[in-house]
């Protein structure tokens, strides 16, 4: 499918999917009472729940998605990715810390510790990662943070009282659900201006590939380049995964599903493709865990991805040693 | 310096390469274990400038150094009179194109999207890819060449950069023998359009007795020392 064809496919898959979540749900509701009546039922479901549901599903896939490319990208490793290098854990431990503590609640306290922890880690990865020569020592690195990392946790967890605790592990299971509008839509918005500054560094992305020394002998800025990732995907990660909780998979595995539906691997194209994939994939995501859940609680966002999310992965492993 | 060939007309350069100073330089990644004693010297003009060593004898890093692409432990590099540590990668990218002893393994991009980073104009993309042997590969990926091939590719991408200078490490050694001789033939015929290049290899029997040798260098346990170009090319080797 050339790009071109792919976006249209995927916006009329978004748009289709938005309007059929926004639809269907255990209430039904009367749409143009919902618009014309702010006080009733109808509008109620629909702007307080369904709405920011969907645009938190968007923002979610579409950031998290892009955070996987330029990890992949400024790696020059095809298996990097929020969750994967120990960024996820970082924002994690940064919510562990002021739910468990009680140092702080509300959302802003949350979003700040997580978009804290996730840059912290993020640093730390990039500072050890001078010292490594293979790929395969990042992603082991990343993993053993993450597993630190959730040791810290699982102590604090241990320490907590119990209504803190119920709400970390009700987090943790991650889900599109618990936004308010205004956080959702603030959340769509960072995305749109990451895509907007990423969109200006594409040439330099694409040089990248070509490795670390070539691209700066072109001209290409490495701190410049470095910040502008940095930057992007610890607030990306971070403030998603605030809001969702340690979502699975979707940064990993979306940016290698475009390379297998699209023939394009240059950034002009890959960006606009991964964002327009992540949110594509949140939505039909969001389906699993809210169909089951329409007599009961649902599925677990997370277990919803890991089961989409694991095979792609291995299948994309297997097909690079099939190709090597 | 000969007359510039004539499919090579279009990577005339209008800029001469400049200076590059080396004042007290010392090269290497760790204070503790500095690759060399310091040196200092200047390297001038248009042609080849070949340095040699054995392994490890710190070629890469000096063409890195040299580059601007890491730090000297101690001394300084200037271009053209001006510190190199104070330019800005963009005046970088303009002064040297460079060359890596590897090619990139990881790079999905097509052959023609490597090419249009650096390439004024489709014309001039076709007509360098044509002379480094490749012009069946516009539409390839990277990935799916050959290191040799993509070596070549990357060649072109350097030239296409039409700086001054070029520095190359190893740019022989992924190429099959052929390869090699046509390789060592481009970039002698290069040397002619005016661009100085800065060439670390251990193949270097293709330069004995050219006049397109501007210099040839060691590095070694001797430390930097320039050596008599007109020598036969197995003195050198002895020297390092």
């Amino acid at each position: 499918m050339t790009a071109q064809q792919l976006s249209a496919v995927l916006s009329v898959g978004i748009l289709v999917q938005v309007i059929l979540h926004l639809a269907w749900g255990p209430i039904s509701i009367d749409w143009m009472d919902a618009w014309s009546l702010p006080d009733s039922t109808d509008a109620l479901v629909l702007f307080q729940v369904r709405l920011p549901r969907v645009l938190t599903a968007i923002a979610a896939g579409s950031g998290l998605a892009l955070s996987g490319l330029l990890l992949q990208t400024w790696f020059h490793n095809p298996l990097a990715g929020p969750s994967v290098l120990g960024i996820s854990a970082g924002s994690s431990m940064g919510v562990a810390l002021v739910l468990l503590t009680g140092l702080a609640w509300g959302w802003w306290g949350i979003t700040s510790a997580a978009v804290l922890g996730g840059m912290l880690t993020l640093l730390l990865v990039l500072l050890v990662s001078r010292r490594f020569q293979g790929s395969a020592t990042l992603l082991i690195f990343g993993l053993m943070l993450s597993y630190v990392v959730g040791a810290l946790v699982t102590v604090l967890q241990a320490e907590a009282a119990q209504d803190a605790l119920q709400q970390f592990v009700f987090w943790g299971m991650g889900t599109f659900g618990q936004a308010p509008l205004n956080l959702a839509v603030i959340m769509l918005f960072i995305v749109l201006i990451s895509w907007v500054l990423i969109s200006f560094r594409s040439r330099d992305l694409d040089a990248w590939t070509l490795g670390s020394l070539t691209a700066q002998s072109m001209g290409v800025d490495e701190k410049k380049l470095k910040v502008t990732i940095i930057g992007i995907t610890g607030v990306l990660a971070g403030i998603i995964t605030a809001v969702c909780g340690p979502v699975a998979f979707l940064g990993l595995a979306i940016p290698h599903l475009v390379r297998l539906m699209s023939n394009e691997r240059s950034h002009r194209l890959m960006v606009p493709l991964t964002i327009l994939t992540g949110a594509f994939i949140a939505l039909l995501a969001d389906w699993g865990v809210r169909a089951p859940g329409i007599d009961g609680g649902g599925w677990p966002l997370n277990a919803v991805l890991s089961l989409l999310g694991g095979p792609m992965v291995v299948w994309v492993l297997f097909r690079k040693t099939w190709n090597a | 310096m000969g007359v510039v060939p004539k499919n090579l007309e279009c990577m005339k350069h209008s800029r001469v390469p400049f200076d590059i100073e080396m004042d007290s330089l010392v090269l290497g990644y760790n204070a503790a274990s500095p690759l060399n004693e310091p040196f200092s010297d200047v390297l001038q003009g248009a042609g080849i400038h070949l340095v040699i060593g054995r392994n490890g004898a710190g070629k890469s890093t000096l063409i890195r150094t040299l580059a601007g692409l890491q730090p000297p432990l101690k001394g300084s590099v200037m271009w053209e009179g001006r510190l190199l540590s104070k330019s800005t990668a963009q005046e970088r990218g303009e002064g040297m194109a460079f060359m890596a002893s590897t090619p990139p393994r990881t790079s999905g991009l097509r052959v023609a999207e490597v090419l249009d980073l650096m390439s004024p104009s489709n014309a001039l993309r076709d007509q360098t890819l044509r002379q480094v042997g490749g012009e069946s590969w516009l539409d390839r990926r990277l990935s799916s060449l050959s290191d040799g091939q993509a070596q070549r590719v990357m060649l072109a991408r350097a030239l296409l950069q039409q700086t001054p200078w070029m520095v190359l490490d190893e740019p022989t050694a992924f190429l099959d023998a052929p390869s090699r001789t046509a390789l060592w033939e481009t970039l002698l015929e290069l040397s002619q359009t005016g661009v100085g290049m800065i060439l670390a290899s251990h193949d270097f029997r293709f330069l004995q007795g050219r006049d397109e040798l501007a210099s040839v260098h060691a590095m070694g346990l001797m430390g930097w020392q320039a050596l008599n170009r007109s020598e036969p090319a197995a003195d050198w080797e002895l020297q390092c």
